[in-house]
């Protein structure tokens, strides 16, 4: 099935060699697997690493404006563009004038405290985000219980009205894609079809270990 | 700055690399392997890949430093010497852990080295060539390989008798410096690597090897270990080392590990792009490349050719 789409980007990207030696052709197809693999894993990386800053950290940087001296280091520092200097305007009775300062895009903000760091004057304070709170020096979240989680269920929802056929579900299956009630019970009940079709939950798992063993690891700040 | 579980200062980012070569400990279980071809000599390319793609990812470099081509190179020249190595590719391979064991995550690290362990033995690899000086040092040192021999991959061309044919009436003399990497180095307690490279070079016959201020056990870092940390002190660092080859006047600036490779290219790139900065003139290249380049005919390999890599710095606030 995948023979079409890797013909074609192959004359770009190496000449056909398939009629050289075999050692040849041998090295050429190491070469170019090794490079495909290494970027596809370094995808998969990224993403989960993105999506634990997003959904794990819980913490959002907000900038005190009375202290903010627009230095714009936190503008420089922040790897998400998630700090903006705007001009703020300041009206005294016989004087006005305008001063620099950082404001947070808080739909870009992951709560990486980078910019906390950088802040000369300690302006940048990190806070919890809605639905999070500090408990014993941790952040958790106030409204997802460990048992469910959240994305859990509607991911759980929507797949399996689609893929019933190895289910043992004969009866029930046709009006089951409308009822909203439906799914829920389903994700309690069946213990042993909980686990294959869904590959989301076993990443969370996974990165929760991933968390677990990450407290070793030393940071990089990597300025271009 | 608030108090999180990891601290504040363990919130910093650090690159997806570590994370990517972490999590191949996870899943230790042993695939089915097919290697087409078998050979008592084994290549193993490292991480290479992983470092063009952090590389471009990390905006940091864009065309300058090509890592994959030391893979290319490697292979060249050992067919030059008459051997046809297996490759111990990366999809069944893991990363040898030196980053791990560096850094302090010892139990990730022994995941790692038994598994290659079990996967060297299976294959029935005599003579495990590298062309990475913290690999060279990993699988000699902290490795258990009894029975195979870990080599460098210049010590192995060193042994074999690498012969370069004579350059072109009209190529120009250059000159070349060698930086030893620290690993295979002075951090090596037996076998170092540091005549064999130079003697390589030697054997160019338009390149004449100059010596750095420092070098062989006194030679000073690259600035960077395990792309752990980069900030303005350890920029300082591979300054220094840059400037110390720019006042030899090096034509190229020869590495042998794909690190060290790493973090000149970013510095050179970071100045190539400053107007008026013409302090770095010379080329950052591994020492594999530089013979590669001398030996005639293709790279058997391919090369590394992603057309990303050719394009101009996306236009950025950090331009």
């Amino acid at each position: 099935m995948a023979t079409a789409p890797t013909v074609a980007p192959k004359p770009p990207s190496a000449p056909p060699s398939p009629s050289a030696d075999p050692l040849v052709a041998y090295y050429q197809r190491v070469r170019q697997m090794n490079l495909a693999l290494a970027k596809e894993r370094y995808k998969q990386g990224f993403k989960v690493r993105t999506q634990e800053y997003i959904r794990g950290r819980g913490t959002l940087a907000i900038v005190d404006e009375e202290i903010c001296m627009g230095c714009t280091h936190c503008f420089d520092n922040c790897a998400f563009e998630a700090i903006d200097m705007v001009d703020r305007k300041f009206a005294l009775p016989e004087y006005t004038y305008t001063s620099r300062k950082a404001i947070i895009i808080e739909d870009n903000c992951v709560g990486c405290e980078k910019c906390a760091i950088v802040c000369p004057v300690d302006a940048i304070t990190m806070v919890t985000k809605h639905g999070f709170e500090v408990k014993d020096g941790r952040v958790v979240s106030t409204t997802a219980p460990p048992p469910a989680p959240r994305p859990a269920a509607p991911a759980a929802a929507t797949p399996r009205p689609a893929t019933p056929p190895p289910a043992a579900r004969p009866a029930p299956s046709p009006p089951t894609p409308a009822k909203p009630a439906a799914p829920p019970e389903r994700t309690e009940t069946p213990s042993p079809e909980a686990p294959p079709p869904k590959p989301e939950p076993e990443e969370e798992e996974a990165e929760e270990a991933e968390e677990s063993t990450e407290e070793s690891e030393t940071p990089e700040e990597d300025e271009g | 700055m608030m108090e999180t579980e990891y601290g504040p200062g363990r919130t910093i980012p650090h690159p997806v690399m570590f994370r990517v070569l972490d999590s191949e400990a996870e899943d230790t279980t042993i695939p089915e392997i097919r290697v087409e071809h078998k050979s008592e000599f084994a290549y193993y390319p490292g991480c290479i890949d992983y470092y063009d793609v952090e590389m471009q990812f990390s905006h940091m470099n864009y065309g300058d430093t090509n890592h994959g081509i030391i893979f290319d190179s490697s292979i060249k020249l050992l067919r030059a010497v008459g051997i046809q190595p297996m490759i111990l590719d990366r999809s069944f391979m893991k990363c040898c852990g030196h980053d791990q064991l560096w850094q302090g995550k010892v139990d990730v690290f022994e995941r790692m080295r038994d598994y290659n362990t079990k996967i060297i033995k299976m294959l029935g690899v005599k003579t495990f060539i590298t062309s990475c000086a913290e690999g060279y040092r990993t699988f000699k040192l902290d490795y258990k390989l009894d029975g195979v021999r870990v080599v460098h991959i210049t010590q192995f061309l060193y042994e074999r008798g690498l012969r370069i044919p004579p350059q072109p009436e009209t190529a120009k003399k250059i000159r070349v410096a060698f930086q030893d990497p620290c690993r295979s180095g002075r951090q090596m307690p037996l076998d170092p690597v540091y005549e064999e490279p130079r003697e390589l070079v030697k054997r160019v016959d338009n390149a004449e090897l100059v010596e750095l201020k420092t070098f062989r056990a006194d030679a000073q870092c690259c600035g960077v270990a395990q792309m752990m940390y980069c900030n303005d002190k350890t920029k300082g660092l591979t300054a220094s080392r840059m400037d110390e080859a720019s006042d030899v006047g090096a034509d190229y600036l020869l590495v042998a590990c794909p690190k060290c490779l790493t973090h000149f290219g970013c510095l050179h790139h970071e100045n190539k792009w400053k107007p008026g900065e013409e302090r770095y003139a010379f080329k950052v290249m591994d020492v594999t490349q530089f013979l590669a380049e001398r030996l005639p005919g293709d790279y058997p390999t391919g090369s590394n050719i992603d057309a990303k890599r050719k394009e101009p710095p996306l236009p950025g606030r950090r331009g």
